[in-house]
This record gives structure tokens, sequence and C-alpha cells, in this order.
């Protein structure tokens, strides 16, 4: 191995994790959790409006196929993703929301245009 | 526990088969002593994986989706940058191998080793904290313990598909390599490209994420088996935006054109880089 492969190996992986904990890694516990089920049929949110802030979505993909889960705006603005959820698998994703509509949307089989369900961000 | 085979096997197969060609050429061009770096390059990609993909998944810190999508496209666009040159550059070594002019290849290598352990780093870094990402959920959550095991068994296979790649390639003649593995790489770059795009346009950097190509997601789902071979190696998505799918084309098309023009066997051959310059 050549001499400056090790030092610029390290060093581009000391900058890949610097810029990823730099640019936007959120600290601290969220400021409302809530459950969302994602069945074969539909994205079912534990609860129907929450306060702004950090929100996180424990998402449970029960629907016996691999899902996603996509939070967006009323206009199709993604402000959150969680993909390659299998079978049986929880996953999180959190979001900092401002009060508004929101759209949840559970894709099954990863396909489509999926299940969603109106989500409510009170001020 | 199939789903998660199928995740693990198609996150795994892209960085898998980079890795499996780069590893040919260097046992092709007669230098096992350079497989060590690409061994770090690619020891060092899974180790930040699984250290990021942990932190944010058993610890509250949490990566805003913006910061992560913008990850995923700009790791995807210089490894785009990476394969291309590298295609290039094992052409331009390619006459001196086959004429077995030792001193140039010789030259040739020491300049392009230590790129290739960079470019083995970032053909798994670039998937890998999505895969780690998704790997500790599944570890931790799941409802059954056969779903880990199903995601692990998809990692490994694409492992052992890269391996057969590589068991393939390197017995081929060394103009069929060039020309193979050239063709091969230039395809999953274009798909790389397209899914940085798509990294990017989720992340509202680019426009357009609701102009919406063509979707075929329920005729090819990325879940059934060949869905999961065609995402895993082209980066094929079902649903593909317009500028995905004009990014890909601009990409595939020029690059293609340049590589399978012939050669020219001239002064160039004695200095590769030259030769590269030209070729851009």
């Amino acid at each position: 191995m050549s001499r400056r492969t090790v030092p610029s190996l390290a060093a581009l992986a000391v900058l890949a994790v610097a810029g990823l904990a730099a640019c936007g890694s959120n600290a601290g516990a969220a400021d409302a959790t809530v459950a969302v089920d994602g069945t074969k049929d539909a994205c079912a949110p534990s609860a129907a409006s929450v306060a702004a802030g950090r929100i996180a979505f424990d998402f449970k993909n029960s629907s016996g196929q691999t899902s996603e889960l996509y939070v967006k705006t009323a206009d199709d603005k993604i402000k959150g993703e969680v993909e390659n959820v299998g079978d049986g698998v929880t996953r999180t994703l959190t979001a900092k929301l401002a009060a508004g509509e929101y759209k949840l949307v559970c894709k099954p089989g990863e396909k489509g245009d999926g299940f969603t369900s109106t989500f409510t961000v009170t001020g | 526990m199939f789903s998660n085979f199928l995740i693990g096997l198609r996150e795994g197969l892209e960085a898998a088969l980079v890795v499996g060609i780069i590893v040919a050429y260097l046992v092709r061009s007669d230098r096992r002593d350079r497989l060590v770096a690409v061994w770090v390059g690619v020891a060092v990609a899974i180790a930040i994986s699984l250290g990021v993909g942990a932190l944010l998944t058993f610890t509250s810190r949490s990566l805003s989706f913006t910061a992560q999508e913008t990850f995923g496209g700009v790791m995807s666009i210089i490894a785009v940058a990476f394969v291309t040159w590298m295609v290039f550059w094992m052409r331009s070594t390619s006459h001196a191998l086959r004429d077995e002019l030792h001193g140039k290849i010789e030259t040739a290598l020491n300049m392009g080793a230590g790129a290739l352990a960079v470019a083995s780093l970032i053909a798994v870094g670039r998937e890998g904290l999505e895969t780690a990402l998704f790997l500790w959920p599944t570890i931790q959550s799941a409802d059954s313990a056969s779903a880990p095991v199903g995601a692990v068994l998809g990692l490994v296979t694409a492992v052992v598909i890269g391996y057969l790649i590589y068991r393939r390639s390197v017995k081929l003649n060394l103009a069929k390599f060039f020309r193979y593995t050239g063709i091969g790489l230039i395809v999953v770059a274009a798909g790389v490209l397209a899914y940085g795009i798509h990294d990017l346009q989720e992340a509202d950097i680019l426009p357009g994420i609701n102009s919406i190509a063509f979707d075929v997601s329920q005729q090819v789902p990325p879940s059934s088996w060949y869905g999961t071979l065609l995402k895993g190696t082209v980066n094929f998505q079902g649903r593909t935006t317009w500028l995905q799918l004009v990014a890909w084309a601009a990409y595939l098309v020029p690059v293609m054109v340049l590589f399978l023009r012939p050669q020219r066997r001239t002064a160039a051959d004695a200095a590769p880089s030259a030769s590269l310059a030209a070729s851009r």
C-alpha cells in the first residue's frame, strides 16, 4: 500500500463524519412521539394532531412486505422519509414540523402512491 | 425474512460489483500488493457506516432529512466521478497491460492505486449509511429473530455475487475484460447519477421531484426479486422523474460513445494521463 493511501483515506473518513455531524444532526429527545401503524391497507397514526416541534414517528411496518414512510406537506414537499423498513421492523422518522397540515404516506411494497393519512400540527 | 433478505441484497450488490471489478483489475495487472489498500478502503467505509448508523439508531441523535438526502446525493455524484475516471484510466493502461510493457504499467499503477482504494471506499460508503440505518433497526426491533438473519444473508449473497463476478472476469482475455467491465461500470455509474439526482430532488435542492417521467413501480415492484436485481445493479427506479431520466441519458450516451470509440495506439500509450485527458 502506498504511504499516502492510508492518511488520505483517514482524512476522507474524518471529513465525511465531520460533514455529517455539522450539517444538521439534531440532538436531544423529540418533543412528541407518534406511533404509526403501517398495515397492508392503511397508514394509521396513534394521534391525529400534535403540537409543533421535533416529532418522532415510530413507524411499525406490519404490512407483510418491505415498506416506507414519508411525511409530506399538504403540497407534497417531503419533510422526512424512512425507507427499507422490513416486515415486522420499527424505524423512527424524526422531523421538525411547524404548525400546519401534513400527510403521512405509507408505501407497502415500495410502489405506487401508497396509503395516506392527514396529520395536523398545531402552533 | 425474505423481504429483509431482498433489502440486504439490493443495498449490497452495487458496491460488491464495483469492488469485485477493482480487485479483478489489480489481479489481472499483477498488482496483488495493492489489494491491501482496497480492503482498507472497504473496511473504513463499513466501520464508518456502522458507527454513524448505530449513533443515529441507538441514541436520540438524528440526522435531518435534508442532511441525509444531501449526503446521499453528493456521495453519489462523487462516486460517479470516481468510477468514470476509473473506467478511462483502466482503459488507458490496457495496451501497456496487453503488450506486457511492465514499466508503463508500473508508472500508471503508482499513480492510480491510491485512487482505486478511495474509489472502493466511496463505492461502499455511498450506500453504507443507508444500509446501516436499515440493519440496526432490524436487529433492534424486528418481531422475529429471522429478520436480521435475512438482512445479513442478503448482504452476504451480494458479496458472493461480487466474488463470482470477480472469478468470471479474471478469466476473460484482457481485451474482453476491459470492454465488459468498462461497459458495466458506465451503466452502473449512470444509475448512481440518477439515484443521486433523486436524493437531491427529495432534499429540494434540485426541482421536479413530482414531475414523473414514468411509474412502473406496480409492474416492477422494488420488493420483487427482479426489481431487487434491477435496483441493486443499475439503480433502476420504478418511479423516475424527468430530471433523473435526462441526467441518466446525458451521462450514459456520450460517456459510452467515448469509451467504445477505437483506441489510438500512439504516444498516448506511453503517457496514460495524456490519453486520459484526451479522452475527456
